[in-house]
């Protein structure tokens, strides 16, 4: 997984809570890397399972919403250092349709060797859009937070319903977002 | 953990983290060397690949066309040595046959005339085949001047005028007020019309062959269109796209049945282009031809 999710996580971690907790953290996890994340390294995906299971007990917090909590951190990462892409993009319809299109391609120029989960977008209706999820690492929740987070951004009066089709491994979820 | 702890903890961590990127990145920075290396040598043995080629394909070329001009040259040359010999069949053919005539020997006065035929044909043959070459070749030289075209047709209608007989055939002229005259080289104006009028008379029996010539606008260039349309055997859309190649006729029998080398069209394109002009036709079998040419009305800059 690259480092970058690793590096805003523990962002994250010290901007929520503390600097303490997000130390006190990586020390108790016993890393392979030691947390000495770079974003341009890439890191195993243990790592970052261990530490958000590691700060659901410290914290109390659930892990959905720990890992939703991280998808509206990483829109505002995307937000600070793109915002052109999504000044261009316009609303949310439209940028989830090019996800994979669009930005996923343009992540795979940087880094060849990234693995993305994949997400196929089916406008319904011109109100009612489909997103499928797709993605062994089961982060469904992230990529709901993504979408909240870029409702709010966009100020959409738009409400979000999901289906797991994974069975409750959240690997493979659609999200239906229906335009008021 | 209090919050020096944390904080120094975090600076390891950070220094660890710098000299890791700073790994990645010189590895990075080495293997784009090594693929910009390797690109390096690609492209130079893709240059160098392209100019071996480029040297093979300039030779080659040089071969065909030296090949060419060699081909060219001996053929104007033999045509020349052709010509001189039938001349001599020709002259000598003509006094054979006015002699045997003058002496009522009508059997032999007929056979000589028959030579007679066979010599003029194959002078004609090789008049067509000496003026394609000159073309190609560039030094067919054009006289311009300014010419009136009603007296050449009808020089052109005089010579066709037994076979247009023979063949029972009517000829209907329709030549615009304003056609009168354009600037262009008589000789080669003739040529093109004898070869399309003797064509439409050979290939029309008990018919209609009609003579079309007006003013006609390129564009914005004034140009002097002639048509000349039969209503004899036509010929198919395949036989249609070959007709102004060399040595093809409609088909291969037509030579037997019709008489013909297959340089006729060929050497009247050649001609079309030569004066700045152009010829198209059109066709169906059973139903005629129309061959229509243009010539410029006047040289540009005049």
């Amino acid at each position: 997984m690259k480092g970058m999710v690793f590096t805003e996580l523990i962002e994250m971690i010290e901007a929520r809570f503390s600097l303490e907790l997000a130390e006190s953290i990586i020390e108790a996890c016993a890393l392979p890397s030691g947390g000495a994340y770079t974003a341009i390294g890439t890191y195993d995906h243990a790592e970052l399972v261990a530490i958000v299971v590691e700060l659901a007990e410290r914290t109390g917090a659930e892990i959905p919403q720990l890992i939703h909590a991280f998808g509206g951190h990483l829109f505002a990462t995307f937000l600070k250092d793109r915002p052109a892409l999504f000044a261009q993009m316009g609303g949310t319809f439209a940028l989830l349709e090019h996800l994979d299109g669009t930005v996923h391609v343009e992540v795979r120029k940087l880094y060849p060797d990234a693995e993305l989960p994949r997400f196929h977008a089916e406008r319904r209706s011109p109100t009612h859009l489909a997103l499928t999820y797709t993605s062994e690492r089961g982060f469904a929740d992230l990529a709901h937070g993504l979408i909240d987070a870029s409702i709010a951004h966009y100020h959409e009066p738009i409400t979000v319903t999901s289906e797991d089709l994974s069975a409750g491994r959240r690997a493979h979820v659609r999200f239906d977002l229906h335009h008021a | 953990m209090d919050q020096i702890r944390a904080l120094q903890l975090r600076i390891e961590r950070e220094q660890r983290a710098r000299r890791a990127a700073e790994k990645i990145a010189e590895e990075k920075t080495r293997e784009l060397f090594q693929i910009n290396q390797a690109l390096r040598v690609l492209t130079e043995d893709l240059q160098r690949r392209v100019d071996e080629r480029t040297e093979e394909l300039r030779g080659a070329r040089d071969v065909a066309l030296a090949a060419s001009a060699a081909k060219s040259d001996f053929v104007a040359n033999l045509s020349h040595e052709l010509r001189t010999p039938l001349n001599a069949i020709i002259g000598y053919g003509e006094m054979l046959r006015e002699d045997l005539h003058a002496l009522d020997l009508e059997d032999l006065a007929h056979d000589s005339a028959r030579i007679l035929s066979a010599g003029n044909f194959l002078l004609v043959l090789i008049n067509d085949l000496l003026d394609l070459e000159k073309i190609e070749a560039g030094q067919l030289a054009t006289h311009l001047e300014e010419v009136e075209v009603a007296p050449i047709l009808w020089s052109v209608v005089e010579i066709i005028r037994p076979d247009l007989e023979a063949n029972n055939n009517t000829l209907e002229l329709a030549i615009d007020p304003l056609a009168s005259e354009l600037v262009t080289d008589p000789t080669r104006l003739r040529q093109i019309l004898h070869n399309l009028l003797s064509n439409a008379t050979k290939f029309t029996r008990d018919g209609k062959i009609r003579v079309e010539i007006g003013p006609e606008h390129q564009g914005l260039r004034r140009t002097m269109a002639f048509a000349i349309r039969d209503s004899g055997v036509g010929m198919t859309p395949e036989q249609l796209g070959r007709v102004f190649q060399r040595f093809v006729q409609a088909e291969s029998t037509t030579a037997q049945r019709y008489g013909g080398t297959g340089l006729g069209l060929a050497l009247t394109r050649s001609l079309c282009q030569l004066l700045g002009g152009d010829i198209t036709a059109i066709s169906r079998p059973g139903q005629g031809s129309t061959f229509r040419f243009w010539l410029p009305w006047e040289i540009a800059g005049q």
